[in-house]
């Protein structure tokens, strides 16, 4: 077939020209319109359900409504976890789905599952509702709303009609949440001193405002030839109308509501969130994207959206969407590795330059690499990925090794041809001839090449989860650009040698030697190797040694996940003690801004505290922040800054901080469920058992030396006011329970009536007592509750009032609770720090019955595909092994061809060790990678030594002239790969190269030993075994190179 | 080949580089000096707060002082401190020490000999002065002499963290405490000043004024209803006057047939006498009615100046003799009746006075200013409200009688107390802690038992003494900072 091909492609050399004419248009456009994003879509298929049921204790709620909903739930198909968290008020269930999951049938299940537990849940609850579909990386962008004049109230309202109805509007956006200002709402706050004096009691308030505020229909009237509609309008938004409505007659005198309550607007209680921009009070807007939307042009339309809404508002009103900003981002990361990319191709052309000498064969050579990207970027398109840092990664290694295939067939074609001129004219064969023999001569090592390369990736289809996601899209760019490289060289490459190199100007140049350089370059390494090759001991014995010592540095190593990446925005998690109010969190947060804004480099400081109303995105409660600040490094480390900001901000006593980046974080969060590196959940019954084993592992981590940011989840006990009925009382004052209830959650918790609307815009009406009866204690205890027996009595003459505690958050996973003790990683590696960490705790700590303890985050991730890319390199390496087997028929010479691989290894483990000092996933494959290239320098160099053999030549000779006539390739194809990949390495800490680097460091170090040894070792061990392998080999190898 | 050996080492040696300044520089730090003496020190609206090393004689011992002024808890923003150590015998020198950062100030000295000593401080800035004074201090010759100081455990909280948040202190004095109830009541005339307007005889009433409405003012002796006499009924105005002109006549007739007769002295002296004062009653009772006969009805008027509160009756109604046609109350005194809670009632007898505030009206009024006084305090519940009512008489000088009124009402001021602010309490299930100062950065964190509240300030029962300095303003931030907070699983 491959002849096939080879003779089709030079019989029809304009077609294929055509062809690749019209692939490169049709690849160019593709690139124009291919979706962009930061990395692969590593959504993991997860329901939130929100349920609301404002005023509900957290045991309530967890009893009540997270349980029913987590054991119903449970039990679907396909469910691979549920979590939960209950805070007051509010119960958040995700649940996880298999990884490949259709997140709609999903969505369908959960749908059907919920329809049933409706009923069960209690009537004050709200619907349970699925948050909208969006991925891990949804939230998009930020937006920061304030004002120096404007009223909170006015922001509020302003984002809710003006700008959130607008930016919804915005194709791909899926969810805008927004936190902050002041929520407008209409209140009848009731004076239960008026009350009484008026004999008014809240049964007769509630009848009477129910309906007040509603417009009627009154049928049709006909007449005069028209058809009226009648309408009764009730509907109001004033406040002196809404007043006056009749609440009930005294005798023969009305009494109105403005009589025994004050109506007016205010801000809707209890405020469970705010949002602060650069220590203003503002309204921050999160924009969450669908989950196949293309971030870029979301937010380009986002912000055509606020330019055209900033001529509608209020000129002092500010829209900064400035704070976060995904795109930026992606942009800059998505730059940076296109920026390597073309950098490494510029090194790849200056040294085929520099070996070539020669233009032809340099721009033949050359023509491969955007050929096979653009085929490659078509193929991904075709596959439906889209272009990330990931799949760009993977092009910009292979940048280096897409031309080698077509360097091989250009060097062979050029040999041939010049040979074929030097023949007499009569001898002489047509030039196409002389081509499609050359081409077929090298094409076995093609694609053995192009197929052990492939093969070393196999581990990577191994990975499941978040890192297969991640890394997927990497190997797969990288091995279909390989793919395209072997066609290219199989095709074009052939057609345009010979178009190009068949001029007699170019055939007279000598067949041996190349350039200066190159001759150079050939004669000291053969004056080398000959030298070497009397020290064989030697040769071999100093690479063993380095070898065994690379081993033993391996062992030293750590690992760690995936490399920190500098996304430009520092998110800050500060939470303070639980069950702090709103004021007092705010007051402390404060610090944090001001002192945040002295750092320099910081650009601005958003914080948003509590939560937003039905919001998946859920922290505690009102004593956790989250402050998102853009910065610029100036000249500092990403380490440094956060050193430098981890140090500012712990002179604040109060706050306790976790530090991250918004996608990092996310990851992290997706990862375990928490965003630390190294989760710890403790499981069991008890909340109080589980804070206080919690508090003990805490302890003991904070000794593990390499731990940072130790935090145990607080599961102290928030304040709560008791109101304890006293049912003798009650019963003597005529007081039902049903009323009671109903007076503590209507006249204290406040209820919504009705609404009323200003145009469009719809407010709540809220019906509560007055402030002085909700907001002080006293004012409970003195609130006055309806007394069948005597008007009115205060709350605290029919109930106990106490001051007591509760928990503050109930957190959840499968069906259990669960603590978390959360901790970071600082200048150590994951996977040791755990295992010490894992030592230490089932050493230190018992557990009694029905408490358990699970790792998890990062390092569980890392442990799991650290194994997984072993046994499956474990399987690579048989099937290279299999692959040269068929090359070369000899288990020797498979065998020796792979003691490249340990060659490699030695730089491979020296580049990490000085670099990182641990090996992360990248490094892995990029380790994968190393063994690919280094087997085909192997195959390259044996095989000519057969070939020498063949031709007649000593072993000694054989290996002498055979290195020689491979150092060019050899060195050209090693040199070009390693450059390809220098501004990868060089400018590691760039956004978007960070997860690159590591892989690139790899290759390099391994290239670079590989490369050096491979051209001395190789040829004294071949020196020691080459006898008998020739002697075999003849019998095989005749028809070979 | 040497060319390439050299190009790969500077690959490496790039390589390294770049991860070379990876590593983290140690962070600086500022740890708060553990120090062995502190001076704290409160004078003229400021706070020192100084720490040094141990007063070993001949040892140079370095000083950091912080200066705060108490009235917004802020630090000094400039000025110059300086300090000197007094002996007996030796007055010591001045020595100034560095202003660090707003409200820190640093230096070190040499200790001089041996003894008992004083060290003074003095803060200078523009054109004030202020001394802080700590006595008895003792300089040892040796280390070794040092006693083992009683060190107070306290909660740590530093002045920079205290200079950054809305804080205060305070030192309890002796107060005056009176409490205010909170509760509703009503504005209403006292029955002295109240008449009523009732129909001296049945007939058809007459409303002799266009404006007489609820609310009107009338002025006394204006003609308010007249009631006209008609067919029906016994006690008809008509009947009533044709039976007394009868009665009348007949008395006459009887009283000049008696005289002619006593001419005669047919009849006693005590007869005609009789007959006399028969017709006296039945003139007068004739009279009576012909005076109201000459309107054809009889004419009511308003006896007094005030208020109609009251109208029952409509124009040309029928009504019955006695019948309440309305009210009038006269101008002047008023009645406020408080309606307090049951659970009050334990406050209820030491009552003084009271605030109150009219409906409809923001202004908040003083007993004082309405002259007013406390009438009765109920010592029993009022069955149709369920509160103890508790009475005052007041001027009435712009209260409307019959509405609500909101009512603070205050108890007798008792003395010598122990108040604190609102602000200074941390309540924890039900029970009230204070912060106490026990050094400059240093709290206590104490129980106190609270005995009643005016709703601004919180009367103390036990728990404090008088001279000991609390933290009235910011005493969460201590709280917070003593109990650090860990985030709680935050989800996505």
């Amino acid at each position: 077939m491959l002849q096939a091909i080879l003779k089709y492609s030079l019989k029809n050399r304009l077609i294929i020209i055509l062809v690749v004419i019209a692939i490169s248009i049709f690849g160019w456009l593709t690139v124009k319109n291919l979706e962009v994003d930061v990395f692969p879509d590593l959504t993991a298929p997860s329901v939130a359900i929100l349920t609301e049921c404002p005023g509900m204790a957290p045991e309530d709620v967890e009893r009540q409504i997270t349980f029913p909903i987590e054991t119903t739930l449970n039990g679907a198909r396909d469910v691979r976890r549920v979590r939960s968290t209950t805070v007051n008020g509010f119960s958040i269930v995700w649940i996880d789905f298999d990884w490949g999951m259709d997140i709609y049938k999903a969505r369908q299940i959960i749908s059907e599952k919920l329809s049933l537990i409706q009923e069960d849940l209690p009537q004050r609850a709200h619907t349970p509702f699925m948050a909208p579909q969006s991925s891990v990386m949804g939230e998009i962008i930020l937006i920061a709303v304030h004002s120096e004049t404007q009223d909170p109230m006015v922001l509020r309202t302003l984002v809710d009609w003006e700008i959130t109805p607008r930016l919804l509007a915005v194709n791909g956006v899926s969810q805008v949440v927004t936190i902050g200002g002041d929520y407008k709402e209409y209140q009848i706050l009731l004076d239960p001193l008026k009350m009484a004096h008026f004999q008014v009691s809240l049964q007769d308030v509630r009848q009477a405002c129910e309906t007040m505020n509603q417009n009627t229909a009154g049928g049709i009237l006909n007449e005069f030839g028209q058809e009226y509609v009648i309408r009764g309008m009730a509907q109001s938004a004033n406040l002196q109308d809404l007043g006056s409505t009749l609440l009930k007659m005294n005798g023969p005198a009305p009494v109105i509501l403005n009589q025994v309550a004050q109506v007016t607007i205010g801000s809707h209680l209890p405020k469970v969130g705010e949002s602060y921009f650069n220590g203003q009070r503002s309204v921050i807007l999160t924009i969450m994207k669908q989950a196949s939307g293309n971030t870029v042009e979301i937010t380009a339309d986002i912000e055509k959206a606020i330019a055209e809404l900033k001529l509608s508002l209020p000129a002092d009103v500010i829209v900064n969407d400035q704070v976060f900003r995904q795109s930026d981002f992606i942009k800059t990361s998505v730059n940076n590795v296109t920026r390597a990319l073309i950098e490494g191709g510029v090194f790849v052309v200056l040294i085929l330059f520099l070996f070539l000498m020669n233009g032809r064969t340099t721009i033949i050579s050359l023509i491969a690499i955007p050929v096979s990207l653009l085929i490659t970027i078509i193929i991904i398109k075709l596959l439906g990925y889209s272009i990330n840092t990931m799949s760009l990664g993977g092009m910009a290694i292979a940048i280096g090794l897409l031309v080698d295939d077509a360097i091989i067939d250009v060097e062979i074609v050029l040999k041939r041809l010049k040979e074929n001129r030097l023949k007499p004219i009569e001898k002489r064969k047509p030039s196409l001839n002389i081509v499609y023999e050359a081409s077929m001569e090298i094409r076995s090592s093609i694609i053995h090449a192009t197929l052990i390369i492939i093969v070393t990736f196999i581990p990577l289809f191994f990975l499941s989860g978040m890192e297969g996601r991640m890394l997927m899209p990497l190997g797969i760019t990288f091995i279909v650009s390989l793919l395209a490289s072997m066609i290219v060289a199989l095709t074009l490459t052939p057609v345009l040698c010979s178009l190009l190199l068949i001029s007699e100007k170019q055939l007279r140049r000598p067949v041996e030697g190349g350039n200066f350089l190159v001759r150079r370059l050939n004669r000291r390494y053969s004056d080398l190797l000959s030298r070497l090759l009397s020290y064989k001991k030697w040769v071999i014995g100093i690479p063993l040694l380095l070898f065994v010592g690379a081993i033993i540095v391996l062992t030293t190593l750590g690992s760690t996940f995936l490399p920190k990446f500098n996304e430009g925005v520092l998110t800050i998690t500060s939470v303070s003690t639980p069950g702090i109010s709103l004021e007092e969190c705010n007051l402390l947060n404060q610090q944090v801004e001001n002192k945040l804004k002295e750092i320099d480099g910081v650009k601005l400081v958003t914080r948003r505290t509590g939560r937003a109303e039905n919001s998946e995105h859920a922290h505690g409660g009102s004593n956790a922040s989250e402050i998102d600040v853009p910065f610029d490094l100036n000249g500092r480390t990403l380490e440094e800054f956060f050193e430098e900001v981890r140090t500012e901000l712990g002179k604040i006593a109060g706050l306790s901080y976790v530090f991250g980046q918004p996608l990092s974080h996310r990851i992290d969060h997706m990862l375990s469920g928490t965003r630390a590196q190294i989760a710890i959940k403790i499981f069991g019954p008890e909340l109080g058992k589980l804070y206080d084993l919690g508090t003990q592992v805490g302890a003991l981590a904070k000794t593990v030396p390499g731990l940072v940011d130790v935090n145990v989840e607080q599961q102290i006990d928030v304040p709560q006011i008791k109101i304890i009925p006293n049912r003798t009382l009650l019963a003597q004052n005529g007081i039902s329970l049903a009323e009671f209830n109903e007076f503590v959650r209507v006249a204290l918790g406040g209820e919504k009536i009705g609404e009323v609307y200003e145009g469009n815009r719809r407010f709540a009406m809220t019906l509560r007592l007055d402030g002085k009866y909700h907001l002080e204690l006293e004012g409970i205890k003195n609130a006055l509750i309806d007394s069948r027996t005597q008007g009115k009595v205060p709350l605290s003459l029919v109930s106990d009032i106490v001051s007591s505690g509760g928990p503050v958050t109930i957190n959840r996973e499968n069906v259990q609770r669960k603590l978390v003790v959360s901790a970071n990683i600082s200048g150590s590696d994951l996977t040791s720090v755990e295992a010490e960490l894992e030592s230490v705790i089932a050493r230190e700590v018992s557990l009694p019955q029905g408490y358990f303890i699970e790792y998890g985050g990062q390092f569980e991730s890392a442990s799991s595909a650290t194994r997984k890319i072993l046994w499956t390199s474990l399987l690579a390496i048989s099937i290279i092994f299999m692959i040269l087997f068929i090359e070369f028929k000899q288990v020797e010479l498979a065998g020796l061809i792979l003691v490249n691989l340990p060659l490699a290894l030695i730089g491979g483990i020296a580049a990490v060790w000085i670099s990182a000092g641990s090996i992360s996933i990248p490094a892995l494959i990029g380790f994968i990678t190393l063994f690919g290239i280094a087997t085909r320098n192997g195959i390259l160099l044996i095989s000519r030594y057969l070939s020498l053999n063949d031709q007649g030549l000593s072993i000694r000779e054989s290996i002498i002239k055979g290195s020689t006539d491979r150092l060019n390739p050899i060195l050209m194809t090693a040199i070009t790969a390693a450059l390809a990949l220098l501004p990868l390495v060089l400018k590691a800490d760039r956004p978007g190269n960070e997860i690159q680097s590591p892989m690139a460091v790899v290759i390099l170090g391994g290239l670079i030993s590989s490369t050096l040894l491979n051209l001395f070792v190789i040829p004294a061990i071949y020196l020691l075994v080459g006898q008998r392998v020739a002697n075999k080999s003849k019998k095989h190898l005749h028809h070979e190179l | 080949m040497k060319h390439f050996i050299r190009l790969f080492l500077l690959l490496g040696f790039l390589t390294a580089c770049q991860y070379a300044n990876h590593e983290s520089s140690p962070a600086t730090h500022e740890d708060h000096e553990e120090e062995a003496l502190s001076i704290h020190v409160f004078a003229d609206g400021m706070e020192i707060f100084a720490e040094s090393g141990q007063l070993v004689a001949g040892e140079e011992v370095a000083m950091r002082a912080h200066l705060t002024i108490l009235e917004n808890y802020a630090p000094v923003a400039s000025g110059t401190l300086s300090f000197r150590l007094r002996q007996s015998g030796s007055e010591g020198s001045w020595q100034e020490l560095d202003f660090l950062k707003a409200g820190i100030f640093t230096g070190s000295f040499v200790v001089p000999k041996a003894g008992i000593c004083q060290m003074e401080f003095k803060y200078s800035d523009l054109d004030q002065e202020h001394v802080f004074i700590k006595d008895s201090l003792r300089i040892v010759s040796l280390k070794e002499e040092l006693l083992a100081e009683e060190h107070q455990e306290g909660l740590p909280f530093l002045l920079e963290q205290a200079w950054e948040t809305e804080f205060g202190i305070q030192r309890i004095e002796n107060q005056t405490f009176s409490q205010a109830l909170n509760c509703g009541g009503a504005i209403i005339a006292s029955p002295e000043s109240t008449y009523e307007l009732s129909s001296p005889v049945s007939g058809q009433i007459q409303i002799e004024r266009n404006d007489l409405v609820i609310g009107a003012y009338i002025t006394r002796g204006t003609l308010l209803f007249t009631v006209k006499g008609s067919g029906f009924g016994n006690e008809n105005l008509d009947v009533l006057a044709h039976t007394a002109k009868a009665v009348y006549d007949n008395s006459k007739t009887i009283l000049e047939r008696k005289s002619q007769l006593r001419a005669l002295e047919a009849v006693s002296q005590k007869e005609l006498e009789q007959a006399r004062a028969d017709f006296e009653i039945a003139k007068s009772q004739y009279e009576a009615l012909t005076d109201h006969l000459a309107g054809q009805g009889v004419q009511i008027k308003s006896p007094v100046s005030g208020y109609l509160t009251e109208l029952n009756t409509t124009a040309n109604g029928f009504v019955e003799r006695g019948f309440l046609l309305g009210k009038i109350v006269r101008q002047g005194e008023l009645l406020i009746q408080a309606n307090l809670p049951v659970s009050k009632a334990k406050d209820a007898n030491n009552v003084h006075s009271l605030y109150f505030k009219q409906m409809g009206d923001p202004a908040i009024h003083t007993l004082e200013e309405q002259n007013g006084s406390l009438i009765s305090i109920g010592n029993f519940v009022n069955p149709l409200t369920g509160m103890i009512p508790i009475l005052f008489k007041v001027d009435g000088q712009g209260l409307t009688p019959g509405s609500f009124a909101e009512l603070w009402l205050l108890t007798n001021p008792t003395e010598d107390q122990i108040v604190v602010p609102k602000s200074s309490l941390i309540e924890e299930y039900g029970l009230f802690y204070v912060y106490v100062q026990i050094g400059g950065e240093s709290y206590e964190k104490r129980a106190v038992k609270i005995a009643a509240t005016n709703g601004r300030d919180y009367l103390i029962e036990s728990g404090l003494e008088i001279g000991e300095v609390i933290v009235s303003k910011g005493a969460m931030a201590i709280k917070i900072a003593n109990a650090m907070g860990t985030p709680p699983a935050h989800v996505h």
